[in-house]
């Protein structure tokens, strides 16, 4: 599998706070990456400085592709490839469920017209099981709507890579698992993702890799199964129970 | 408001603003319906940047000032005709408003309540200090009026100018529709729902802040253009602090982020005002009391009026008996 992200010694510091320490890692094409550690390990602020929203790295490389996107602007990264989610439920609140999804939309889909663009969002609402609500002021509908239709509004973007910050945050076991199978989904339809999460069954069902984060530091890296096991993962971050998840 | 009621109750409203200089030939009446709709073109416009946009555009008004001193300087000073007016209003207007958002690109809040309003009042100060171009504190005046052939657009009390400024009207509120319901219009609101978000989805924040102004100044250009003709004069109170307060409270009074709100505000608010010239001063007081009471009860202001209406007939309308009841 040649890599689709590749990033090569990134920091970032909020004063003399080091959140990111010259961390190094790759996707491959179609691999499902899980990053896992205790808060404040610098998860989220990893996803933060790769996408440059709301802030980038102060140094390091991060290539989507084989292309350099470290100069680039958030809106650029986004049309290279790489898009987000956020830890919590986000929205535009004030804007259908359909509105949320065409806003995201890049404009060469608009191209072909309108109605062209408008089918195309209403595919992608379907494939979430919200094209029922398609007509519903965003705010209006359930936690779990709101996780769906923000990931659907990140595949909206046509990325190559999708960060999924927490997505099962918040979430009943039902609903976690059909989460699960919403994120193998996403993948078997060609997006390499990477997804934090603390829910470490979800990790293990759905990762080919899974990465642990200490102090901004990767602590252990390599088959979830392996990692869960990781005396230095056990001890920092998940306690003797999740050794047998 | 439902849906098949919009577009009766937009029809009503301009059949009777169509056929009121018909019914009504009186000119106090005819030159306070002629600057109620001036209002009503200039808050529906600020409220694109404003209440779509969520961007504290104070520069607005400005905007309207520089329309009306550039038609004003071009038709009188250098001899255009008076039928370059609205080009020149609205591509003045257009230039001002790329000025002033180029600053105010990536700035928040506060700031950008400062930089817009400092705008203004730089043009205020250009206007008093250029005072052989501008006519200085005494304002620009005997600007030519709009004339066809015989026909001035002053005559038979300014019917010109009144459905002049009523085709503006209806073009503004079409735009402001189509805005509200395009693309253009989704990422405007976007941006203003939740920036950081937007910004993750690929909305380009620079490019659609800067259309943004430019969208909503192509009006107040207009008819700020207009207005020069229609009173023959251009003065620096239109750039005065007043002036701003006055059409902000139209357009908080109305409702931001809705079409028909501002519109609401901007007749109600003038009406209101004339009505109770005979307070005086005191006017103020019970404006300021209408518009606390208002927004105390309807928070989305006048445009939450009917909402709150369909929502207590829907609760008043008796249920339908289930059928065992019945028997």
């Amino acid at each position: 599998m040649t890599d689709i992200l590749a990033v090569e010694g990134i920091s970032k510091s909020f004063g003399a706070l080091k959140a990111i320490r010259g961390l190094s890692f790759s996707l491959a094409r179609n691999e499902v990456l899980g990053i896992a550690g205790p808060n404040g390990s610098g998860k989220s602020t990893l996803f933060n400085i790769l996408t440059k929203v709301p802030f980038g790295p102060d140094s390091g490389e991060i290539r989507i592709d084989g292309e350099a996107v470290t100069r680039l602007g958030p809106r650029h990264i986004v049309e290279k490839g790489l898009v987000r989610s956020f830890q919590t439920e986000t929205d535009f609140e004030s804007i259908t469920v359909l509105e949320n999804v065409l806003v995201s939309m890049p404009d060469a889909d608009f191209r072909t017209g309108a109605a062209a663009a408008k089918a195309r969002a209403r595919e992608i609402l379907d494939d979430f099981q919200l094209l029922d609500q398609q007509d519903r002021i965003a705010s209006e509908i359930t936690v779990y709507d709101r996780k769906k239709l923000m990931i659907a509004t990140a595949l909206a973007c046509r990325p190559k890579v999708l960060l999924l910050d927490e997505p099962a945050a918040g979430l009943s076991r039902p609903e976690v698992a059909q989460m699960i199978e919403l994120i193998r989904r996403i993948n078997a339809d060609g997006v390499s993702i990477i997804v934090i999460e603390h829910i470490i069954s979800l990790l293990v069902s759905v990762s080919n890799r899974l990465m642990v984060l200490n102090f901004g530091e990767l602590l252990a890296e390599g088959a979830p199964q392996d990692v869960i096991r990781d005396q230095r993962v056990i001890e920092a971050y998940l306690g003797p129970a999740a050794a047998h998840v | 408001m439902e849906k098949n009621a919009r577009p009766i109750a937009v029809a009503t409203f301009f059949a009777v603003l169509l056929v009121l200089p018909l019914a009504n030939g009186d000119s106090y009446v005819r030159h306070i319906s002629i600057i109620a709709i001036m209002y009503a073109v200039l808050v529906s416009s600020w409220n694109i940047t404003l209440g779509y946009g969520g961007v504290f555009n104070f520069a607005h008004m400005a905007f309207f000032a520089v329309g009306a001193y550039a038609t004003g300087i071009l038709t009188k000073t250098f001899g255009f005709s008076p039928w370059w007016g609205m080009p020149i209003g609205i591509v003045a207007s257009v230039v001002a408003s790329v000025l002033v958002c180029l600053p105010v690109l990536r700035l928040k809040g506060i700031y950008v309540i400062l930089v817009t309003f400092a705008f203004g009042q730089l043009c205020l100060q250009i206007v008093l200090n250029q005072r052989e171009l501008t006519g200085g504190n005494f304002g620009l005046v005997q600007i030519p009026p709009l004339e066809i052939g015989a026909f001035s657009f002053r005559d038979y009390q300014n019917i010109g100018y009144y459905y002049l400024s009523l085709a503006i009207l209806a073009i503004t509120v079409a735009a402001v529709t189509w805005f509200s319901r395009s693309r253009f219009g989704w990422r405007v609101i976007a941006l203003r729902d939740n920036e950081p978000y937007a910004v993750s989805r690929g909305v380009p924040l620079s490019r659609i802040r800067l259309a943004t102004f430019v969208f909503s100044a192509i009006f107040p250009g207009a008819i700020g253009a207009v207005y020069a003709q229609y009173v023959r004069s251009a003065s620096p109170d239109m750039f005065g602090f007043s002036f701003l307060t006055l059409a902000l409270s139209m357009l908080l009074l109305g409702g931001i982020g809705t079409v028909w709100g501002p519109i609401a505000g901007a007749f109600v608010f003038t009406i209101l005002s004339e009505v109770m010239a005979p307070l005086g001063p005191g006017r103020y007081l019970v404006t300021a009391v209408l518009i606390v009471l208002i927004l105390r009860f309807f928070p989305k202001g006048l445009a939450g009026i009917p909402q709150f209406l369909a929502q207590q007939w829907t609760r008043a309308k008796p249920k339908p008996q289930p059928a065992a009841e019945k028997a």
